[in-house]
């Protein structure tokens, strides 16, 4: 980029120009620059974290607990020094955040619709979000029922400048990147996400059944099979906990994580970094918490032996893989079910309620 | 007896000229798995060409083989071979990806005894192969390379056609030399695990059933969850 040319011209480079952009300095002063930048984001991911925990009166000793839960956490230190601009993004979902609790939801538009053009998956937050600035509508009739989903549907006032104003910057700055890039930036950024098949092993519980029919006339079908649970469960996951954002956007992001026909760990950080907004609000033990912890990395090293076996020693072991995709996926299940169970409500935000 | 011992010398003369004649390649390859790593050993008489002798080695790469060009440009920074590559598109499966040429450039020549002597070290990717009802491995050939060299060819016999090629580390084109060569290897060969088409039908339905299930019962969950 620094050259004027795309950096599309590079076949592996699948991020928005911006990013691109932002790490010119990368070739003009040091190539640690990126690396320096995605630490520096990461840091600021954890103060976001420990200032939006303290907006909701939890406290300074819990919330630099859960504060130090993402600073101290290996995961996201590794994958921002290794080069992964990974921490863009949490800091880019938990800033929006931060602006939709302040109720300044003109910027929290423009936040989010940044993280957007990002990287596609918060777009999986639209419905929360919406059913949130939808909240104080009266609800007509009981749950559930069509009047009521009318009723969460109808635009407040604040749901128009959010919708608004977060359709106006997407465009803007897909247009830009479009203008300036082609076809080859809509390819690269969105399309290729959207559309990847990556049969090549990795997490996704799918992986196996994804490569046996990669060549079937079936395979469409298949695809679709598998992408349906995750739009269930992330459209019920918004009707019930959009009053509780963070808690709508965890969940949102670990459901759609193992639902997902690719998964490898970089997209753990995707709902990593909002876990401990809900911390406070889980009453499970701390035993229980460790023991899910484990259960959760065992389910990986599980998972990786067969996986090397396969990739550095040549072994047929994808029976082993898929077996121990599986089990990761169980094990994921059960420690959303957990989490579930061991939730309670509390109201968060400056929202208009309490200005009342 | 005189026959004998002329019989003796024409024999060993022979046998002489039949050692130290011909350019000669030696290839292996090391590791397992889908990362291993090509070498390839060239020896060339110094009687058959110059002393100041530069060479290339042109591989043609079956589509269930490449090379990754970013690894190898950081493999250069290190001590690797000059190379040449086209862009590669590493997460293709075997079937939707082309034959490749790649261009590789050993270093500098050492004479060892009456030969010079060369060899490379390259690492070489293999490509995920659709699943078979049949077989749990497959194989891939790898073809001998052309070798080129770019100087005098003392001796004409060896010399074959000859072709442009980017000349070491500059982006100019220069006339390179075929040279044939003898090799013990025909091709090499690669063993690449596949999938087993026998079990799609027991994966897709417990994979199906597991995901389906434990939809509706997040959901359940979830509906269930009080929240006020």
């Amino acid at each position: 980029m620094t050259q004027g040319v795309s950096p599309y011209n590079r076949s592996t480079y699948r991020y928005t120009p911006i990013l691109a952009w932002m790490l010119q300095p990368n070739i003009t002063i040091s190539p640690l620059f990126g690396k320096v930048l995605f630490v520096l984001f990461d840091v600021l991911s954890g103060y976001l974290i420990y200032v939006m925990l303290m907006s909701e009166k939890t406290g300074q000793d819990r919330s630099l607990q859960c504060a130090f839960m993402w600073l101290l956490n290996p995961l996201p230190i590794v994958v921002s020094c290794r080069g992964n601009a990974e921490s863009i993004m949490s800091f880019l979902v938990l800033l929006s955040l931060r602006l939709f609790q302040q109720n300044r939801i003109i910027l929290g538009a423009i936040v989010y619709a940044l993280s957007v053009h990002v990287k596609i998956y918060p777009l999986t937050y639209c419905v929360a979000l919406y059913l949130y600035y939808s909240r104080n509508n009266k609800e007509g009739g009981q749950r559930l029922t069509l009047q009521w989903i009318r009723e969460k549907l109808r635009p407040s006032k604040e749901n128009t400048t959010l919708v608004g104003v977060s359709l106006f910057t997407f465009v803007i700055l897909t247009g830009t990147c479009y203008q300036r890039y082609g076809w080859n930036f809509l390819q690269e950024t969105y399309l290729y996400h959207i559309v990847r098949r990556d049969i090549r092993h990795n997490f996704s519980v799918y992986f196996y059944m994804l490569y046996l029919t990669a060549g079937s006339p079936y395979a469409g079908i298949i695809g679709l099979a598998a992408f349906l649970p995750q739009l269930i469960l992330i459209v019920v996951c918004s009707l019930k906990f959009h009053k509780d954002p963070p808690m709508a956007f965890f969940l949102n992001t670990f459901i759609f994580v193992t639902f997902n026909k690719v998964c490898t760990s970089q997209y753990f950080l995707w709902y990593l970094c909002l876990l401990p907004l809900v911390l406070p609000s889980l009453t499970m033990s701390i035993s229980k918490g460790i023991t899910l912890i484990v259960a959760w990395l065992l389910g990986q090293g599980i998972w990786l032996m067969p996986a090397y076996y396969l990739e550095f020693e040549g072994m047929n072991t994808f029976f082993w893989i898929w077996c121990a995709g599986l089990l990761f996926f169980l094990i994921n299940i059960a420690v959303i079910a957990s989490i579930l169970d061991s939730y309670v409500y509390t109201p968060w935000g400056r929202g208009i309620q309490k200005q009342e | 007896m005189e026959v004998d011992l002329f019989m003796l010398v024409v024999l060993g003369t022979a046998i002489t000229a039949a050692v130290s004649s011909s350019p000669n390649l030696y290839r292996t390859v090391r590791k397992n798995g889908f990362h291993r790593e090509l070498f390839t050993k060239i020896f060339i008489p110094t009687s058959l060409i110059d002393a100041k002798c530069e060479c290339l080695i042109e591989e043609q790469f079956p589509p269930g083989l490449y090379i990754d060009p970013y690894e190898l440009k950081n493999y250069r920074e290190k001590g690797g071979p000059q190379f040449d590559s086209p862009a590669v598109d590493i997460e293709k499966p075997k079937e939707l990806s082309p034959n490749l040429v790649f261009i590789i450039y050993p270093q500098q020549f050492t004479a060892i005894g009456p030969e010079y002597v060369t060899n490379v070290t390259v690492p070489v990717h293999i490509r995920y192969h659709q699943p078979s009802s049949r077989y749990d491995t497959v194989q891939i050939q790898l073809k001998n390379p052309r070798l080129y060299l770019l100087c005098q060819v003392i001796d004409k016999s060896i010399q074959m056609n000859k072709k442009q090629f980017p000349c070491n580390s500059v982006d100019n084109n220069c006339l390179w030399t075929e040279i044939k060569y003898k090799t013990d290897v025909i091709n090499i060969e690669f063993d690449v695990p596949v999938g087993s088409l026998h079990h799609q039908g027991s994966v897709i339905s417990v994979t199906l059933a597991v995901t389906i299930v434990c939809c509706l019962y997040l959901s359940s969950k979830m509906l269930h969850t009080h929240v006020k």
